[in-house]
């Protein structure tokens, strides 16, 4: 099946990403060779295979109700681009 | 000869022949004097430096263990606290890690002297190596190949005899396919068994973290090192990992190693003499070899490629320009933050998972993929399972071809996809395993896979390691200049 630039550009908006319209199209060609491969899948016959998540079927892993020390929000926050206070800032959100 | 392995580091570090301090100071000269290869990101000498007189004096108490006072590095894709931890892209380009990866305290902990972060794909995304937002990383043994990946500096840092041992990871290939074509062990353990935590997400189901070296004998001291149960991953396995020693000493002679055929056929006619020399040598070590058909494991590309950039499209949605990583200027909103910091911060092949998966995970297209690949994904373990019950472990190529050139495949992704066609089945099952040397083609050298059931990485590294006591693939080195 193949991607024309408006699909890409829906997925784009879906996955958050500005492209290029020279993206775009580079995007619609490849995407397209590359659901020719995934369309590979439409056909085997899995018959009533139940879906995989995971490799191992482990039990849910549980931990002692205990605190623990955790990162500091300063030293986590000294890798953001923008703080004020504890906060991190973002453009107005409302007006 | 220089000392270019783990082992024979330790041995005359216990001898006193020679200390941690000038090991260190062998690797950081090495580091400099190769750094065409672009096998590092970031080097920290002062770093380097303290922690190999900690080795030192710790050794001289009396209590260094096997990696004590060894110089390492590790993939940029793991965690170390104050230090650029970059996953090689411009996403992350000027990000310190406020935390240590389990398996790089680990590390640190048995007193294993950090040189410093390697190069890869973006985001471990390709094959290559050349995904790298920081360029592309040459293999030691012809700098006009790739050396692999996307755990691409791990290897080539190993290869050039920069230091031992890396840590790498590998999400559907990306530890074995460059120790194949660097000429390398390289361990990619059951799922689950070197923890997550503090290794930056690609494909949760999928990353496994592990090492490389130039030996199944180094591999294993390194993997019982990282290895074991971590409370802090939800999805680490219980249990601990034997030492050494034990995970290379099982008995080889009469185990029953399963060969599945269409995977030899597949592979470019060089690679078939030291594939086949390979077999014949395992039977000389007492192996019996019986040929299996694993269904649906030859359908692993395209479930790998639904699944893997599915989970890697939620996974990357933690970078928003807002707690971390790049911001760009002047957003006139917070969707424009978004979507201009996202599309500025990553590269072209991490933004084409980005959009795949999307597409997977959407409305109209969830069952015809993402829910087929995951029923393919069933059919895959249980073909291994069924596989098990009549042999130990398989033995199978780790690539198609030998290391190919730079540029080669960069404009066909898809070209770069099946490159992993062999190693993928292991991740999607989540089973242990290694690829070993086994000759060389033309110079370059040729890789083959071992195989084995959840959690017996002890019987695939025991194989290994009992072939390379009567083989010398291993042993080989790239010249100065480039082939062998």
């Amino acid at each position: 099946m193949a991607l024309d630039p408006d699909a890409i550009r829906r997925l784009a908006t879906l996955s958050r990403l500005a492209l290029s319209d020279d993206e775009v199209a580079g995007y619609s060609e490849s995407l397209s060779d590359i659901l020719t491969v995934l369309d590979r899948l439409k056909g085997l016959p899995v018959g009533d295979a139940a879906p995989l998540a995971s490799p191992l079927a482990l039990p849910q892993a549980l931990r002692p109700d205990e605190a623990q020390p955790v990162t500091h929000r300063e030293a986590l926050q000294a890798g953001a681009p923008a703080t004020d206070n504890g906060f991190f800032l973002v453009p107005k959100v409302l007006s | 000869m220089s000392l270019d392995t783990l082992s024979a580091m330790r041995r005359a570090l216990e001898a006193g022949e020679t200390t941690a301090v000038a090991l260190t100071e062998q690797a950081l000269a090495a580091a400099e004097a190769k750094a065409d290869l672009n096998a590092f990101l970031h080097l920290d000498p002062t770093q380097a430096r303290a922690a190999a007189e900690a080795a030192d004096a710790r050794r001289q108490a009396g209590e260094g263990t096997a990696l004590t006072g060894i110089p390492l590095a590790v993939k940029d894709i793991f965690c170390s606290e104050g230090e650029p931890t970059t996953a090689a892209s411009r996403m992350l380009a000027n990000w310190r890690a406020p935390y240590d990866a389990t398996a790089v305290a680990r590390l640190k902990d048995a007193g294993a002297v950090l040189l410093g972060k390697l190069n890869l794909d973006e985001f471990a995304m390709g094959a290559s190596g050349e995904n790298s937002a920081f360029g592309p990383t040459l293999n030691p043994w012809d700098r006009t190949r790739v050396p692999g990946g996307s755990s691409s500096g791990s290897a080539a840092a190993v290869a050039a005899g920069i230091v031992p041992a890396t840590l790498g990871t590998d999400t559907g290939g990306s530890i074995r396919q460059p120790a194949a074509f660097c000429g390398l062990t390289g361990l990619k353990p059951t799922y689950g068994r070197v923890s997550r935590w503090g290794m930056i997400a690609f494909a949760s189901s999928l990353d496994q973290g592990g090492a490389l070296a130039w030996s199944a004998e180094d591999v294993a001291e390194v993997f019982s090192v990282i290895g074991g149960h971590d409370p802090r991953d939800a999805t680490s396995a219980p249990g601990t990992v034997a030492p050494a020693g034990a995970l290379l000493s099982a008995p080889v002679a009469g185990l029953t190693l399963g060969v599945p055929e269409a995977f030899f056929e597949a592979v470019d006619s060089a690679l078939q003499g030291p594939l086949a020399e390979a077999r014949t040598q395992f039977e000389a070590l007492g192996v019996r070899l019986k040929a299996i058909e694993l269904p649906f494991a030859g359908d692993a590309v395209p479930a790998y490629y639904v699944l893997a950039p599915a989970e890697a499209s939620t996974n990357l949605s933690r970078y928003d320009g807002v707690r971390f990583g790049h911001r760009c200027e002047n957003p006139v909103d917070l969707d424009d933050l978004y979507r201009r910091s996202r599309g500025e911060g990553f590269g072209p092949e991490v933004k084409r998972r980005i959009l795949t998966g999307t597409y997977a995970l959407s409305v109209g297209y969830y069952d015809a993929y993402y829910r087929q690949a995951q029923r393919v994904r069933r059919r895959i373990l249980e073909s291994f399972t069924e596989a098990f019950q009549s042999v130990d472990a398989l033995f199978l190529p780790t690539t198609p071809t030998t290391a190919f050139k730079l540029g080669e495949k960069r404009n066909d992704p898809i070209a770069l996809y099946e490159e992993d066609r062999f190693t993928i089945p292991a991740n999607l099952a989540g089973l242990p395993a290694l690829s070993l040397p086994v000759g060389f083609s033309n110079g370059l050298p040729v890789g083959g896979q071992l195989l084995a059931p959840h959690f017996e990485e002890g019987r695939i590294l025991s194989l290994a390691h009992a072939f390379q006591q009567v083989t010398d693939h291993h042993q080989q080195r790239p010249t100065a200049g480039g082939v062998a």
